[in-house]
């Protein structure tokens, strides 16, 4: 089993530094010299690109750049803004936490949520399966800006019970503010863990061993409780982690059509001017998180299941 | 009750389909003439889902906006089906060194979710559909090529293949002629998720501004211009285009399902 640890966790740094090396290549993509699209095709005075060729780098090799862009990574140097002027990191500091509570309450709604309305439409009738059924078969259709949308026009405008835009000021407030953003971007994940959860309850409750206790006059309750639920949690483990790292990506519409203050809201308006080193940062923040808690998952997958623990895969 | 719904479906995407090809001749107004005279006005026989901030016709722009908001997805897959269905079917065929070094290659593409891929491409080529849709048709690469590997891993050991081998079939011809035939639905099917998930993701992308530019209509696009009007109580231009999205989704959805049920894997 360590050694499938190992090798996942070998995969995981490649992964990284695949990755890394994608983002920094990007800006040698562009059509036109990397400098020109940094100054915006500008006229700067010879100081300003002289301190934007320091910070690329680029009188250096290729790769030689990459190195040195990688190791002021590791040193928290994510670069400057080349709008502002000012450290990157500074930037993203005061917009991070809002972010970050954003993308754990979306964590909470579908781990919660997605995996009580899969065991409900497995374990109970048909009625509250065709149920569940239809409501997750529409929550995967519908894309997190839409959700907003109604949200915002009917729970906050029409009724009142929410605030409209903004992130508020202390930690109820912030929570009361990110409530409906959280469900916008959670909404069709809590489906997709639904959906996961439900087969896998009802491949146990067929399997023999609950028919097994069931035959001994075990109440239906504790079959459930100790068999079916049991035996289902480990393809819901690893669904649900990956919903989770996939809110990541959403965080960016969600944040947008809230007009929260958030890094995803924050990557949107770079682009749009052609800040590249926040696009750059930013991107990098976000595929980082993706990986680690996909790898995390992956391993909490190996350290669960007790068959792959006696070392052969 | 089941092909009840599944015909409901199709009937609906392909007027959907009949919509984006007539739009000249079914929609009542030009999608971008502007009358600030007849701004937000409701639902009326002249303007059946009223009139938006410029006064533009609701139901004409809905009817054009399905042009791009069909046509992008359509690109989208195409890229992913053709990549992912080459990388899948020459790492299953010649295994070893090929399918070690091609399933790396998916591994890594899967750690980038397809969004932000997507934001990227954007960042680096301008605003537009090309690139976003180009960057999605990579990242759903991946997705095809796994299900397609493991599925003609399955299939390459069945005597067919062995015997059409004997036979001394060259291999392209094995591949193309009697390897891919079965894995079609398979693959179908997962096109058919890929594409509901496109829609999504490229709506999104307009809905962000990096997408598709005003003044054209994309629904995506729509959402996001319809919004500051939700705050004057004119809820019309951003509702709308986004029930026409979730509606075109969902039946794509169902369909998937539909398929993927003939194809031998209920989900």
């Amino acid at each position: 089993m360590l050694a499938g640890v190992l090798r996942r966790l070998l995969r995981t740094l490649v992964t990284l530094l695949v990755s890394s090396f994608l983002i920094f290549a990007a800006l040698y993509l562009t059509p036109g010299s990397p400098l020109a699209f940094l100054t915006h095709g500008h006229s700067l005075s010879p100081e300003a690109i002289h301190s934007i060729e320091a910070q690329y780098h680029l009188n250096k090799p290729f790769l030689e750049r990459y190195w040195l862009w990688l190791t002021g990574l590791l040193h928290g140097d994510l670069g400057r803004s080349t709008i502002t002027r000012e450290p990157v990191t500074t930037l993203l500091s005061p917009r991070i936490g809002v972010t970050l509570l954003l993308v754990a309450m979306g964590a909470l709604l579908i781990v919660s949520g997605g995996i009580v309305l899969g065991v409900l439409a497995g374990v109970r009738g048909r009625r509250t399966d065709g149920v569940v059924l239809t409501v997750t078969t529409i929550g995967l259709a519908i894309p997190s800006f839409v959700t907003a949308t109604i949200l915002i026009n009917y729970l906050a405008l029409k009724l009142g019970w929410f605030p409209v835009y903004g992130a508020g000021s202390g930690f109820a407030d912030r929570v009361w503010h990110l409530t409906l953003p959280a469900i916008s971007l959670a909404l069709g994940l809590v489906a997709y863990v639904a959906l996961i959860t439900r087969a896998a309850v009802r491949v146990e409750m067929g399997s023999d061993h609950s028919e097994t206790a069931r035959s001994r006059g075990l109440r239906e309750g504790l079959v459930i409780r100790r068999h079916v639920v049991r035996n289902a949690l480990l393809p819901i483990v690893t669904v649900s982690g990956i919903t989770v790292a996939s809110l990541v990506a959403g965080v960016a519409v969600v944040e947008k059509a809230y007009e929260l203050p958030g890094i995803g809201a924050y990557l949107v308006d770079s682009v749009s001017n052609n800040d590249f080193p926040v696009v750059q940062a930013i991107c990098l923040i976000l595929v980082v998180v993706y990986v680690v808690v996909n790898a995390v998952v992956d391993v909490t997958y190996l350290l669960l299941d007790p068959r792959l623990r006696t070392g052969r895969r | 009750m089941r092909s009840r719904i599944t015909v409901a479906c199709l009937v609906f995407l392909a007027l959907v389909v009949l919509m984006a090809v007539l739009a000249p001749l079914i929609a009542p107004h030009s999608p971008t003439e502007v009358n600030l005279s007849s701004a937000y006005l409701g639902p009326s026989l002249e303007h059946p889902l009223g009139t938006d901030a410029s006064g533009r016709d609701i139901f004409s722009r809905i009817v054009f906006g399905a042009r791009t908001s069909l046509l992008g997805p359509l690109g989208v897959i195409a890229l992913a089906v053709a990549f992912g269905v080459a990388l899948a079917l020459a790492a299953a065929w010649f295994g070893g060194w090929v399918d070690t070094g091609l399933s790396a290659v998916i591994d890594v593409l899967f750690s980038f979710p397809g969004l932000l891929l997507a934001i990227i491409a954007v960042a680096v080529f301008g605003v537009g559909l090309g690139a976003p849709i180009l960057a999605l048709g990579i990242a759903y690469t991946p997705i095809m090529a796994r299900v397609v590997r493991a599925s003609a891993l399955r299939e390459r050991e069945l005597p067919y293949i062995a015997a059409a081998s004997v036979l001394g079939l060259p291999a392209r011809l094995i591949v193309w002629r009697h390897l891919l035939p079965n894995v079609w639905p398979l693959i179908l099917a997962q096109t058919a998720v890929m594409f509901g998930y496109a829609t999504i993701d490229l709506a999104a992308i307009s809905f962000l501004g990096l997408g598709v530019q005003p003044p054209s209509s994309d629904w995506g696009l729509m959402v996001a211009q319809g919004r500051p009007a939700i705050l004057a109580g004119h809820s019309a231009e951003a509702l709308y285009p986004g029930i026409a999205l979730v509606l075109v989704v969902l039946c794509v959805m169902v369909l998937a399902r539909r398929l993927g049920d003939r194809a031998g894997r209920g989900l």
